[in-house]
């Protein structure tokens, strides 16, 4: 039996001892590590935190004109802001020719209205005080998709086609002359194969023309609508009387602005509608930013809200602007605008932040993705007021020459180089 | 899988590693003092001038580290490849050559460390809290190559040349309490590389008519500069195919890492062939230590480390039993050690007591003799006096010495 054992003790002791001892070292080391020490006592390592600050001094302004037509809303109206000039909007619109079986016909019974909706969350001015507007006849050709806010309308002298006035309704139901409606009959009567190009070409629209200068109104030409009553609606057998709803086929808005005085030195007028922009040139890179110990990267501009409210208040007390809202950073050609920014791809947007009076751009994460590198000599950086979205808005920014208040740039990293 | 070791291992380059014989490390000495003909050592070159067969040895330790400071505790634990040695005779029981590689110094820890900075502009400014976590690794390694000459029964020397590279890696990572900051993850390489130096005698002297024995060893490791440098990662952004850095390190700054000299001395008595005592000690002169690619915190500075261990052989197997406890090598010992820091005033001292045991190759009874060695320590790591950590440190050391290389294998068999 002793013999047998020691047999096998010397055939099995080696590796069963590396086994035994392997499995010791698994337990040992397979624990996992939980907690730490020493790091009061001890005088372990921290990060050094850098942060470098830099003034953006190539703050430049830009004065674009933009595309105003087709977009979410068209602005009309007529208002003296203190701080940000005379800004007189005129509102075009072209109804849609709806098609025609060959059965329905506009006769001397039918009649046309313009139903309008109001943003009325987007009203620059006093919204309780009357705006009167004169819809006029249209005399040049105009398309929503190539109005630029800088063209003027060309009206038909004398063309009125109706008339309105908005308090402080979020809503008007305009009646449209008989004129127009025989008008617009005459090509909705029409069956020719020609029928809808001959519309376009010849057909314009009209314009709400401002007649006071109490606000500016956002239109929403999603919601507005023609409405077209008793039509003559013909069959074999029978004649009835029916009505249509009819939809915008295009809508813009032109703006002319005069600015009441030159910014005050120190800051800078902008406006969503690009009449004014910044653009800023910054090296991004790699070469100027380390990605790798970078924390945040931030671009702060200050607006300049004393003035901003004080102005507002010395038009009156019930006197409001539309928000002026987020800003937006764009990289963009110089050759490429406005449409590279409008609407473009923003890098990135920031919002008013109120405890600071600041927009903060956090462009950390295209700094580390690298998204700025290697960036051409012909792009730059463009900041854009809020959407251009149809509503008029209007900001004032501190620029480079305010001194602590300029815009910057704060990088702030670790760094570990020194341990 | 849980990696890390002694938060003490944070400071310098890491903590001194020592290498020596396996047979030796249960008793708590390195074996300058002892050579055991089928174990290759480290510890003393001029022992390699008693290599018989061809012979190589590795192994690999664990350790189990549960620090306790006045805050809290934490457990951390790791697993090295120990070191790798091939020994040769060039001319049996006459020269021998060693190549090795082993560890000079380790680095493995974990700290984290809170710091806050004002932050802000002109608008307002504000506390910016955040922890820094530091993942350290690495050390110093040595690729020795030496020889060992026995001049006679009495007197041997030897001599090794080395190559020291260092390779030290901090995986910094920044958390901020402010969640607009984002997390930072950047790691700080140091590398160095310089020639070593090493010398050995070995003296063995019989005592009452040859039946004791009493062996006396000592060597000198000689400081060695390493020509070195810091590096960090290179910007690498990925996401862009027109980004032209690549991966890669940035040095960020070149100096020099000065190891000090090192002096080991041990005897060994044997009253008999199955028993030796050992007594040995270290100097390693970590006042002259220096780097000037890394700081040293002001509360914290290295000192002059005296290490000395004591321990007992027992060899039963010498006599030809042939029961079953026989079988194996038994050795107990227990060593201190001064350390070579000294934070907030407080040398950091290591007591440590070790057991251990020897287990032939089965084969031996045909000729072989390989064997491996399995020790076993408990160890007590600085005080929690003075803000410091004191650390219970538990590890198992596996070694596997190879004593039978065919092409050296003797003629008689």
């Amino acid at each position: 039996m002793y013999k047998f054992l020691k047999t096998v003790w010397n055939r099995t002791s080696y590796p069963v001892s590396i086994i035994l001892g392997f499995v010791v070292l698994v337990q040992l080391a397979g624990c996992r590590d939980s907690g730490t020490v020493g790091s009061v006592g001890l005088p372990s390592r921290s990060s050094e935190i850098n942060t470098d600050t830099t003034q953006l001094s190539d703050l430049h302004t830009n004065a674009l004109n933009a595309y105003s037509g087709d977009r979410s809303y068209f602005s009309a109206g007529h208002f003296q802001d203190p701080l940000f000039g005379d800004i007189k909007s005129i509102g075009l619109i072209k109804p849609n020719l709806a098609s025609n079986n060959g059965n329905y016909f506009f006769d001397q019974k039918t009649q046309m209205k313009l139903k309008l909706i109001i943003n009325k969350e987007s009203v620059y001015g006093d919204p309780s005080a009357g705006e009167k507007f004169k819809l006029v006849e249209i005399a040049k050709p105009w398309r929503g998709q190539s109005w630029r806010l800088k063209n003027q309308v060309q009206l038909v002298q004398d063309s009125v086609v109706g008339s309105f006035t908005v308090t402080s309704n979020d809503s008007v139901t305009v009646p449209l002359s008989s004129h127009f409606v025989n008008k617009y009959g005459n090509y909705f009567n029409n069956t020719d194969s020609t029928r809808n190009t001959d519309y376009r070409r010849n057909f314009y629209g009209f314009a709400l023309v401002p007649q006071n200068s109490n606000k500016i109104l956002a239109f929403d030409p999603g919601n507005s609508y023609f409405i077209a009553t008793n039509i003559k609606v013909s069959t074999d057998t029978t004649t009835q009387r029916d009505s249509l709803h009819i939809s915008p086929m295009g809508w813009a808005y032109n703006l002319n602005r005069k600015e009441a005085s030159d910014s005050i030195s120190g800051t800078t007028k902008v406006y969503n509608t690009l009449e004014k922009t910044l653009s800023f040139n910054y090296d991004f890179s790699s070469k100027n930013i380390n990605p790798i110990t970078l924390s945040k990267a931030e671009l702060v501009i200050y607006r300049d809200e004393l003035q901003y409210n004080n102005s507002i208040a010395q038009a009156g007390s019930n006197v409001e602007r539309p928000k002026s809202g987020t800003l937006y950073l764009h990289l963009a050609n110089s050759g490429e605008l406005p449409q590279s920014i409008d609407p473009g791809s923003p890098l990135i947007s920031a919002t008013y932040n109120d405890s600071d009076k600041a927009y903060h751009f956090n462009l950390t994460r295209l700094i580390k993705s690298g998204s700025l590198e290697n960036i051409g000599s012909n792009m730059s950086f463009y900041i854009k007021s809020g959407r251009n979205d149809g509503v008029i808005r209007s900001n004032i920014l501190f620029n480079s020459n305010a001194g602590t208040k300029a815009p910057k740039i704060i990088i702030t990293s670790t760094n570990n180089s020194n341990q | 899988m849980a990696k890390n070791g002694s938060v003490y291992s944070q400071f310098g380059i890491g903590l001194p590693a020592g290498s020596g014989s396996s047979s030796a490390y249960g008793a708590g000495v390195w074996g300058v003092s002892d050579v055991e003909p089928l174990v290759p050592t480290l510890a003393n070159p001029a022992q390699w001038g008693y290599t018989y067969y061809g012979m190589a040895s590795g192994g690999i330790q664990a350790n189990k580290f549960r620090g306790k400071d006045n805050l809290g505790t934490a457990h951390h634990s790791r697993i090295d490849v120990n070191s790798f040695q091939l020994q040769l005779p060039l001319s049996k029981g006459k020269l021998g050559l060693s190549l090795s590689f082993s560890p000079y110094t380790r680095s493995s820890f974990q700290t984290i460390k809170s710091g806050q900075k004002v932050v802000g502009s002109a608008t307002g400014q504000k506390m910016l809290n955040f922890k820094t976590k530091d993942f350290g690794t690495g050390g110093i390694n040595r690729y020795e190559l030496g020889l060992g000459w026995k001049i006679n029964s009495h007197v041997s020397v030897g001599y090794a040349a080395s190559l020291y590279h260092a390779s030290i890696k901090n995986d910094y990572t920044t958390t901020f309490a402010d969640t607009s900051y984002t997390t930072v993850n950047n790691t700080i390489l140091t590398s160095g590389a310089g020639f070593g130096n090493r010398l050995g005698t070995y003296l063995s002297f019989p005592l009452a008519g040859g039946s004791n024995q009493l062996n006396l060893g000592i060597t000198v490791n000689f400081p060695v500069n390493l020509k070195s440098k810091k590096s960090e990662q290179k910007p690498y952004v990925t996401g862009n195919p027109n980004n032209k850095n690549s991966n890669g390190e940035k040095k960020l700054s070149s100096g020099s890492i000065h190891t000090p000299l090192g002096i080991t001395a041990g005897v060994t008595y044997k009253p008999s062939r199955r028993v030796a005592v050992l007594a040995e000690g270290r100097f390693q002169q970590w006042s002259d230590y220096h780097n000037t690619l890394r700081s040293t915190p002001s509360n914290v500075s290295f000192t002059n480390r005296y290490k000395i261990g004591a321990g007992l052989k027992y060899y039963p197997f010498v006599s030809g039993s042939d029961k079953f406890l026989s079988q194996f090598k038994y050795r107990i010992g227990a060593n201190y050690d001064t350390g070579n820091l000294k934070i907030n005033g407080k040398k950091i001292n290591t007591l440590k007591l070790t057991a251990g045991f020897g287990l032939f190759s089965p084969t031996r009874i045909r000729g072989f003799n390989s064997s491996i060695d399995i020790d076993f320590y408990y160890g007590i790591r600085g005080t929690t006096s003075h803000n410091l950590v004191k650390e219970n440190i538990y590890g198992i050391k596996l070694s596997l010495n190879l004593a039978e290389l065919f092409f050296f294998r003797p003629k008689l068999q």
